[in-house]
């Protein structure tokens, strides 16, 4: 698929490379971070990277009075998305985080899918994640995906979430990095949350207390 | 400035600080920072400095110095030493002066940006003699939006309802969001979307039909469809509304929302200047 450019309302241009999430798709999206991160437009103020796109927020000042407003950056875009970009892109590094799979909703969660609560810790410890982008909260890192086995709906009203604890929603999960209401299922709960980026790699590694 | 007693959500604001929304670090910044601006415009400060955003009931504040102070925003009836002072003027006050707010007349928050007078002691309160009137942004016109990605995600009535009908705003309210009060607008059947970025202004439509206008303290990314987008220069206008007052949109395009911020950023720059200006002339007046 050829990415589409879409404006964000007056001072932001989405770029969609894809319309489902896939490693490929989201090994794109971190390229072309890294080619707007080292050769930033004029008028840049943020890079934000999701799933399947990168958004890029402008200075509507710079942008609207030098550069014809969002069409002329969107033409920008284009001429740098049809570049070679050959720098290098910095490898995701791999965080291992114990993990004390007590979570609240661990019983509901094997019931759901049809496993043992032990079934559910050996499927989400035996994969290894990629965190895809951080969002929700400040260093809330989205990770996925997760075996299509253990695939669970979000909760229907959100619940107090604590800081540490790892949720399952659909096929991600996540490390919640500060208490907050929540609609994700708590399985298990970790007190080493590293700084994430978007492209890091991410193994559960069981811990019992 | 002492903390004498504490408002409902009293913080220092400035405008929103970019560049980290990649970690989930949202930019913030005031809910207004048309009223932030010229606020500090007044005492001559930068622009984008922090100042006090309070919402009613404001907190209540002693000076500890001689200072120059400007209220903007909101009319919660601001006084000084329980004297009514106007708006959108600068006032010199004399050290141990008390700032306080009586009663919300119109608006949702109050601006107070203040510099310290280091050369000069103020002996009682002092109007200065000259205002700002932002009486041409705050009017009671429909929020200009944009159309959204997945506009077309509602009926053909919805969107003409969404054109026409007034909204009321919860008051759920918050920094992050406006929640809006309607009939639930009919949604069309679609796939659920993936996640990705939004920004301060966007309108999402919630699953149950009901929407919202995420604000200065919006996450970084959303997964609800984004119905529109209010431009930026008439978020500060939707900023300084609240509940019980009604709210109608009206689309337009990038072209007009782009020109419409240049207008606003050209006359905030003329505001600094025109005040730089006369605060430099009162103080060669005043020695």
């Amino acid at each position: 698929m050829n990415p589409q450019i879409y404006e964000l309302g007056d001072s932001a241009l989405t770029i969609e490379f894809g319309n489902e999430i896939s490693a490929d798709t989201h090994q794109e999206v971190m390229r072309r971070f890294y080619q707007f991160q080292s050769f930033p437009l004029p008028g840049t103020l943020d890079l934000i990277p999701a799933y399947t796109s990168l958004t890029i927020v402008f200075d509507l000042r710079v942008v609207a009075s030098r550069f014809e407003g969002l069409a002329g950056m969107k033409t920008l875009i284009e001429q740098k998305l049809a570049e070679a970009f050959t720098a290098v892109i910095p490898e995701g590094r791999l965080h291992e985080i114990p993990c004390v799979y007590e979570g609240p909703d661990l019983a509901s969660v094997a019931s759901a899918c049809g496993l043992s609560e032990a079934e559910i810790i050996r499927i989400h410890s035996e994969k290894e994640y990629t965190v895809y982008f951080l969002g929700f909260l400040p260093g809330f890192a989205y990770m996925g995906t997760t075996d299509e086995r253990i695939t669970v709906s979000r909760k229907l009203t959100p619940a107090p979430i604590q800081k540490g604890d790892i949720g399952l929603a659909g096929n991600q999960t996540g490390i919640y990095p500060s208490a907050s209401p929540g609609g994700w299922q708590i399985i298990g709960r970790t007190t080493d949350i590293p700084h994430f980026r978007a492209g890091d790699r991410v193994r559960f590694i069981p811990v019992t207390v | 400035m002492k903390l004498i007693k504490k408002g409902l959500l009293d913080t220092w604001q400035g405008l929103p600080s970019f560049g980290l929304q990649h970690e989930g670090i949202p930019p913030g910044g005031a809910m207004d920072t048309f009223s932030l601006q010229i606020a500090n415009a007044l005492v001559g400060n930068d622009l984008y400095d922090k100042v006090l955003e309070m919402h009613f009931p404001a907190g209540v504040y002693q000076f500890e110095t001689s200072t120059l102070l400007a209220i903007c925003g909101a009319d919660f009836r601001a006084c000084v030493d329980n004297v009514e002072v106007p708006l959108n003027q600068p006032i010199k006050v004399p050290p141990g002066a008390i700032f306080s707010c009586k009663k919300p007349v119109s608006g949702q928050r109050v601006y107070v940006a203040t510099r310290t007078l280091h050369d000069e002691q103020v002996s009682r309160v002092k109007i200065l003699p000259w205002s700002m009137n932002p009486e041409n942004v705050f009017t009671d016109e429909p929020i200009r939006i944009l159309c959204g990605r997945e506009w077309d995600q509602i009926k053909a009535c919805s969107q003409q309802c969404f054109l026409s009908r007034p909204f009321g705003i919860s008051p759920t309210s918050n920094r992050m969001g406006y929640q809006l009060i309607q009939e639930p607008l009919k949604i069309l059947p679609s796939q659920n979307l993936i996640s990705s970025a939004v920004t301060a202004g966007t309108i999402q439509l919630l699953p149950s039909g009901q929407i919202v206008v995420l604000m200065a303290g919006h996450q970084t990314t959303g997964g609800y469809p984004r119905l529109a987008h209010v431009i930026s220069a008439d978020l500060p206008r939707l900023a300084q509304k609240g509940p019980g007052d009604s709210l109608r949109f009206t689309l337009t395009d990038s072209m007009t929302a782009e020109y419409e911020w240049i207008l606003v950023q050209n006359y905030l720059q003329q505001v600094r200047n025109v005040c730089t200006l006369k605060l430099s002339q009162h103080r060669f007046d005043h020695h």
